[in-house]
Order: C-alpha cells, then sequence, then structure tokens
C-alpha cells in the first residue's frame, strides 16, 4: 500500500503539472483536440452567427414569416460549412500525391461535405415551402423578431412542424417490425401463427 | 478618342465569377488552369440560365463537383504513374541486380534504363502490365478511397442537377397557382380587364 508519505508527494507533484496556467496556454490547450473544426457546424460558432443572420436577411426580405428567416438561415449555415469544407480539402489535394494521410483525410472530410449538403437540401426545401416575404393577399406578412442583430439559434435549429412530421414518417417507415411479425400492405401480420414450431420453445433436448 | 470601358450585362453568363459571393471562390490548387474552369463554368451557365442566387449556387456546386471529378481521376491517374517506381524495383528485384538504381533511372525516363527495363521484363515472359499491378496491388486503399470519392462527387451532381430541376418546378407549379388564383378572382378586381370609365357627372 502506498504510504503517506508517498501520497502526499505525488498529490505536491501533481499540482505542479497541471497543465497550463497562462490565458493564452490555456486557450492553445483548449484546441489541443481540435483536427479541423469541421465537425462544429456554422450555428454553433457566434463569429459566423452574425454574418450568418445578415445574409438569411438579405435572402428572405426584411419582412419575412420567423419560419422562413429560420430556414433561410440553415440555409446560409449550410453553404458556409460547404465552403469551410472546400478551403480544408484545397491543401489537402495539393499533397495528395506525395502524402497517403491526405487521401484518407480527404476520404473522411467528405462525410461532412455530404452532411452538409443534407442539411442544405433540407433547407432550401423548408425555405420554399415557408411563406414568402410578400404575400398577395392570402396573409399578412409579419414583421420577424428574430431579424434583429443576432439570431437566435436555438429557434433557427428548432424543428419546424413540416421537419417533425418528416422524421415523424421516416421513423414510422424505418420501424422495425417485432420478431415473427411482418408489415404487410400496412397491417401486421404475425407469422408465427402460421408455423407450428413458433408456438412451442425448442428445448435444445433430443 | 478611347472607347468607353465595355461593362458586361447582368445577362452576361459567361463572365466569370471570381468574387467570394454564395457559392464562394473557385477551388483551384496549384498548377490548375483557371481558364479551363471559367470556360467549363460558362459553358454550364450557358445551358442552364441560372435565374437566382439558388440556381447560381446549385451551378457553382455543379462545376465544382464536374472539376473535383476530373482531378480525381487525374490523381489516381498520376499515383499510379508516380508509385510506379517502386513496383518496377519489386518486379526486376529478382531478375537483375542493381534493381533499385534501375528503377529510379527507369523513373527519370533514362533511355538505356528504359531499354534494359523493358528487355527484362521481356525475357521474364512480363510487360508493363506485371508492373501496374504491383502499383495497383500497393496503392489499392488509395485508390479504391480515390474511387469513392470519385463515385461520390458524381452522385452529388446528379443530385445537384435534380435539384435545380425540382426548384424550377416547384417554381413554375406556383407560379400557375398564383395565375389560376388570379384568373378565378374577380377579373375587374384583379385588374386584368380594364375598369369601364366612370360617367362624367353632368355639369
Amino acid at each position: 500500500m502506498t504510504s503517506l508519505c508517498k501520497r502526499r508527494a505525488n498529490r505536491r507533484n501533481a499540482r505542479a503539472s497541471t497543465g497550463p496556467r497562462t490565458a493564452a496556454g490555456k486557450a492553445r490547450a483548449a484546441q489541443n483536440a481540435r483536427k479541423h473544426g469541421l465537425s462544429v457546424p456554422a450555428l454553433r460558432d457566434p463569429e459566423k452567427t452574425r454574418n450568418i443572420g445578415n445574409l438569411a436577411r438579405k435572402l428572405a426580405g426584411p419582412k419575412a414569416d420567423p419560419q422562413r428567416f429560420a430556414a433561410a438561415c440553415r440555409f446560409v449555415a449550410a453553404q458556409i460549412d460547404l465552403l469551410d469544407i472546400r478551403e480544408a480539402r484545397l491543401p489537402l489535394l495539393s499533397r495528395a500525391l506525395d502524402d497517403r494521410a491526405a487521401i484518407k483525410r480527404l476520404h473522411s472530410i467528405d462525410r461532412y461535405a455530404r452532411y452538409a449538403r443534407s442539411q442544405r437540401s433540407r433547407a432550401i426545401r423548408d425555405f420554399g415551402s415557408a411563406r414568402p416575404p410578400v404575400s398577395m393577399g392570402i396573409g399578412q406578412s409579419i414583421d420577424s423578431d428574430t431579424c434583429g442583430a443576432a439570431i437566435d439559434v436555438a429557434a433557427v435549429l428548432r424543428k419546424s412542424p413540416l421537419q417533425k412530421r418528416r422524421s415523424s414518417l421516416r421513423r414510422g417507415i424505418g420501424r422495425r417490425p417485432a420478431r415473427g411479425t411482418s408489415l404487410r400492405f400496412g397491417r401486421r401480420v404475425d407469422y408465427n401463427r402460421f408455423c407450428d414450431s413458433a408456438k412451442t420453445k425448442p428445448t435444445g433436448k433430443v | 478618342m478611347q472607347s468607353p470601358p465595355t461593362v458586361p450585362s447582368a445577362t452576361d453568363h459567361t463572365e466569370p465569377v471570381r468574387r467570394r459571393d454564395w457559392a464562394g471562390e473557385p477551388g483551384l490548387i496549384l498548377g490548375e488552369d483557371a481558364q479551363g474552369y471559367d470556360e467549363l463554368l460558362a459553358q454550364v451557365r450557358r445551358a442552364l440560365t441560372p435565374r437566382d442566387v439558388m440556381e447560381e449556387m446549385w451551378i457553382r456546386d455543379v462545376v465544382d463537383l464536374a472539376w473535383d471529378s476530373f482531378r480525381l481521376r487525374r490523381l489516381k491517374a498520376n499515383l499510379l504513374r508516380v508509385r510506379a517506381s517502386n513496383a518496377v524495383w519489386d518486379v526486376l528485384g529478382p531478375l537483375v541486380r542493381n534493381a533499385y538504381d534501375l528503377a529510379q533511372k527507369w523513373h527519370a525516363r533514362d533511355e538505356a534504363a528504359v531499354r534494359t527495363v523493358d528487355a527484362a521484363l521481356k525475357s521474364a515472359g512480363m510487360s508493363m502490365d506485371a508492373v501496374m499491378a504491383a502499383t495497383l496491388r500497393e496503392e489499392i486503399d488509395e485508390i479504391e478511397r480515390i474511387e469513392a470519392m470519385i463515385a461520390n462527387t458524381e452522385t452529388r451532381r446528379g443530385v445537384g442537377l435534380r435539384e435545380i430541376e425540382r426548384y424550377r418546378a416547384s417554381f413554375a407549379e406556383k407560379l400557375r397557382e398564383a395565375l389560376e388564383s388570379v384568373e378565378n378572382s374577380d377579373p375587374h378586381a384583379a385588374g386584368i380587364v380594364p375598369q369601364p370609365p366612370a360617367e362624367q357627372e353632368a355639369v
């Protein structure tokens, strides 16, 4: 068993080497695990959020519906993500001939592009289905509170009713039926009742 | 007299887009032909004629993906060519002495070395196909990754074109609905039929 004296010495030594102390050192160490930063979407980056808000406002129009504005924000954020990914790929492509790791990295970056593209497509669909800024007598376009200087990221990332419906439909389609049953023409059919062996549990003994 | 500078019109689709806009700057790496990229972009823009910022963005996407596909194909071919010297060394190892030096000279396209390599391969009943097969065996992981990236790029290009098609179809549908709603409403109120002039009151 470790003696008390040794334990104290260990604690003392550990206290003497507990990472960076200055603010600059802490800031640098905070980025130790960062590889390319592409897994963090633009909407989570406070520096980019203001830019996203301005661009989305231009795209959606000053009197846009909040739903349309949120879709525009998601669209702009996904587009910024794609541009970042494109910029991250270029140096890797330049040294792909000499560096095997660069090809591997390029391949792994591809999945971020796939995600950003799917986000952008979804945002465009929502943007198209949301009410246009100038209504033709059908409804009244409203001044959006989210069109202020800063955007409400939580509101932008919140799923719209259309998205919720879409995801619930997808869940319904992808739901796995219970063992021995199958979804056929929308009705659950229990195939176990057609099979005598299913009624008796196999014991494994002969 | 100096002629005034020509200003490209808004509908001039041959004008290359080089500014940092929605679609970003063209992603070119060192040694790539910027003029070739611009020509490709101009051709696609002429064919698809973008109408708004969304379509402009998709077009840039499609062009970038096409460019990326060409680039990845080139990368694959160059990778096989660059790494072939290692395969020459592998294949010639049991056949000749100083196979490494010979492979290096062959890589530098030294004529005598090229002739020696060809003769050595022929004497063993092989050809450059054997060298390329050995290169492929060595680089199969990289080649597989590049192939996967090419496949992804081509799929995305197809998706991009379909999105433009869908976007235009939905726009056309919305336009038709708007026109139908206007047609079904009171033609006088909609302003389609001019109002009859009000009778002037007798003074």
